[in-house]
């Protein structure tokens, strides 16, 4: 007899593209309640099928789609949802988070995971209506922005269903292309472009079943409790959006923005003259996103709805842009092609540096002068680079892999090797979170503890211990990942947590009352350690080590990283996990593997094709 | 005294709640000539939180399709250009005098509720012909196939559970 599931859908959806078959698995318990659910089952599903060294953009690849058991509840912010596969990007682990309505009309339609085998012979979309699935023709769609396939198939569908698709830049394999959910709400790293090489172009989703809870009315007045209590932080995250807390712009400033640059860019700027209304996701209290007009100047008439802060690091500091009308047209245009804004960013302003620095020069831009401050040179590369039209060709794959391109000079100004990270590294005590992480260097991979409160730090026994803080940390987003649940507030504790319990007792009332479950605190931290130790197993593979998450020779960085190492249960040599550890995990099978197998080639990036392969069609956004 | 009958409460969706201007720099930083800004009103954020809220208090059921209010999202349209508006709430307006639904029940199974004036359907005597899902000029009614059940805005005896979890305050009942 199959079992009842509350909480967790209850069902795995299998998609052989190149078969064009459809399974339905139910889901295992074993897998739910070692994992979890969300970015858990994805990590799993990774190292379950993908071969180490593959193409990411060949049909060996595997795209997965992971909803946890707290996805489309009450519990607020539960819309997330994690879609992974390996990089085309980085070449390692590729897993982003995506909001909006999609994740939550699938968990609706019964569904915990959907995971994309193969390819297709030619363009198709899935179409979901509770049981019905079914692969069809996407002729239709195919060549067309996310706004323009959002409406066409609205039409085609009704106005009560929910889709998540790509743009041009993921038909043409823009290494920074990323998954769409609804008009704006995007997953990086690059997942669109292995959607495109998959010729698979969007998800049409219709769910009526609801999510089943197990005893309901507790469930509700714990979710009550969480909502209150994340109403009060207003101020910071629902007022001026990601893009304009006070925090930020403090940091910002370290970072060496003038007083004057300062002043153009202020939070409540944007909401004065810019925003028209908050935007969010599926049960928000706190609504990060914007909707934004501009209704003079040279961007006049655009139009958007949303507008994120961490993706404005590179035209802001970096590019020295400040013209939120600039910013807010080149995150429409992001929108529209489907790419990732943070990435797409990157690889821009990292190719004005090199302009600037006289290693690329207009003949190499075909005219366009990349000068640091251009804001139209900066959005007509965002055309270029969607279209992959000219010089746009290479900067479509990703600011690592354009350098790597135009010589080892210009590598030294890439940042890090998997080339995710735009920021100065490392930041604060963020910096061993950012060069352990397991998709590249990421705020939003581990907790950060300036923004934990010292008291909690201290009752889970991690204070003033950095290597022990960010295990820690990394674990605790594990979790919250593979609930499901929303990190909203970048990287505060508080938000992220269901209940802020530091120990993690009220997250874990919150998962019982839902799904029956009785699982302890400490199950739940282990559950987030094995993600975590897959996900790096799965790096492993692909020939990540030591040296690889400190490639320069710090002396204080090496101690810290050994210290961490050590925490973790990992080699102090290689950085591989340990037999015991992973024993410890019940992850015999990933030891036997990795000890069967290792060394692994060294770690080069992801296999890059020859630029006059890739496709370069479509035609340029409208808005 | 004015009759219950023509009491006419209502779920109306408005602006929400107001900020204040509230200087949004760093501790110990100055910002010479800053500008002044106007106080921000916000509007609804489309989480859909009164859906779920609705489903959750009236079926004890985590399913916002079970819901008897429902939010439209124009945002395509704004963002095209051609709305104004990004959401729309339906749900039932309580139309005054003897609403089409009310008039379309062949088995008188909808009455006015004495202390809001709200058109209440008795699931007892409903037989589902669906006719009053039909003559709604709004579409507001609402009709659930598993549950077999018709939706319809009831004000909740007049408090409203929708409006506990809208987080900008937006969803108001409106008491004439």
């Amino acid at each position: 007899m199959t079992k009842e599931w509350f909480g967790w859908a209850g069902t795995i959806l299998r998609i052989d593209l190149t078969k064009e078959k459809i399974i339905k698995q139910p889901l295992n318990k074993e897998l739910a309640y070692n994992f979890l659910g969300g970015r858990g089952f994805n990590a799993k599903t990774l190292w379950d099928e993908i071969k180490p060294g593959i193409d990411p953009l060949g049909p060996e690849n595997v795209l997965c789609i992971g909803l946890g058991p707290l996805n489309a509840t009450l519990m607020p912010m539960s819309s997330r949802m994690n879609v992974s596969c390996k990089s085309p990007l980085t070449g390692i682990l590729g897993d982003g988070n995506a909001g909006g309505f999609f994740s939550v009309e699938l968990k609706f339609a019964g569904y915990d995971q959907i995971v994309f085998i193969g390819r297709a012979k030619k363009p198709v979309y899935l179409w979901i209506e509770d049981e019905d699935v079914e692969i069809r023709d996407a002729g239709e769609i195919w060549g067309k922005s996310v706004y323009e396939i959002n409406k066409i198939l609205r039409e085609e569908h009704g106005e009560d269903i929910e889709i998540c698709g790509i743009g041009q830049a993921g038909e043409n394999l823009v290494r920074t292309a990323s998954t769409m959910s609804g008009l704006a709400s995007s997953a990086n790293p690059g997942s669109g472009a292995v959607w495109g090489s998959k010729n698979l172009k969007a998800i049409v989703v219709r769910g009526t079943k609801g999510v089943k809870i197990k005893r309901f009315d507790e469930f509700v007045e714990l979710c009550k409790q969480d909502y209150e209590r994340l109403l009060k932080f207003e101020d910071g995250q629902a007022r001026y959006g990601t893009v304009g807390t006070a925090g930020h712009f403090r940091y910002w400033g370290t970072w060496g923005l003038t007083k004057e640059e300062f002043k153009k860019f202020s939070g409540l700027d944007l909401l004065e003259r810019y925003v028209y209304s908050l935007k969010s996701c599926f049960m928000c209290p706190l609504h990060g996103k914007r909707f934004y007009r501009i209704l003079t100047g040279h961007y006049a008439g655009t139009r958007g709805s949303s507008l994120e802060g961490s993706p404005l690091f590179s035209p802001s500091v970096k590019s020295k842009i400040f013209d939120w009308a600039a910013l807010c047209k080149a995150n429409n245009l992001c929108d529209q092609y489907g790419l990732c804004t943070s990435k797409t960013y990157f690889a821009i302003s990292l190719a004005m540096q090199l302009y600037e620095k006289g290693l690329i020069t207009k003949a190499d831009t075909d005219g366009v002068p990349l000068e640091i401050g251009n804001d139209k040179a900066y959005i007509e590369m965002i055309h270029k680079m969607a279209l992959r039209e000219g010089f746009g060709n290479k900067l479509a794959e990703g600011a690592y892999n354009f350098a790597k391109i135009i010589g080892p000079e210009s590598v030294k100004y890439a940042g890090y090797p998997t080339g995710l990270s735009s920021y100065p590294y490392p930041l604060w005590d963020q910096g061993l979170g950012w060069m352990t992480s397991t998709r590249g260097p990421d705020h939003l991979r581990m907790l950060r503890s300036v923004r934990t409160p010292p008291e909690v730090l201290k009752v889970v026994g991690v204070a003033g211990n950095l290597a022990k803080q960010t295990v820690w940390g990394q674990n605790e987003y594990m979790i919250t990942d593979s609930l499901e649940r929303c990190k909203c507030g970048v990287n505060m504790w508080e938000v992220g947590v269901p209940l802020a319990d530091p120990l993690g007792e009220g997250r874990v009332k919150i998962l019982s009352a839902a799904t029956g479950w009785n699982v302890t605190p400490i199950e739940l931290m282990k559950i987030g350690e094995r993600g975590y130790n897959i996900e790096r197993a799965f790096n492993v593979r692909e020939g990540i080590t030591r040296k690889h998450d400190c490639p320069w020779s710090s002396e204080e960085h090496m101690k810290e990283l050994e210290k961490y190492y050590r925490f973790r249960g990992w080699d102090l040599k290689t950085g591989i996990p340990t037999r015991a550890k992973l024993e410890e995990l019940g992850l015999k099978y990933v030891a036997d593997e990795l000890e069967a197998n290792v060394p692994y080639p060294e770690f080069r990036g992801p296999t890059l094709w020859a630029l006059n392969k890739y496709p370069c069609e479509g035609t340029r956004a409208k808005f | 005294m004015m009759s219950n009958r023509k009491k006419n409460w209502r779920i109306v969706l408005g602006l929400g709640k107001t900020w204040p201007v509230k200087d949004a720099k760093p501790e110990g930083e100055t910002i010479p000539d800053e500008p002044v800004y106007a106080p921000f009103v916000t509007e609804c954020v489309m989480c859909r939180s009164c859906e779920l809220a609705c489903a959750v208090s009236r079926e004890k059921e985590n399913n916002p399709k079970l819901a008897r209010i429902h939010l439209k999202s124009r945002e395509q349209e704004w963002i095209e250009g051609t709305s104004d508006k990004i959401v729309e709430a339906v749900v039932c307006r309580q139309c005054p005098g003897v609403p089409p639904c009310m008039a379309a029940c062949p088995v008188e199974a909808m009455y006015r509720d004495k202390k809001t004036g709200a058109v209440v359907i008795d699931d007892r005597i409903c037989t589902r012909c669906l006719k009053c899902v039909d003559e709604c000029p709004y579409g507001s009614i609402g009709y659930n196939k598993s549950a077999n059940k018709v939706l319809k805005c009831d004000l909740c005896g007049g408090e409203p559970k929708c409006l506990e979890w809208c987080p900008v305050q937006c969803l108001r009942l409106e008491k004439e």
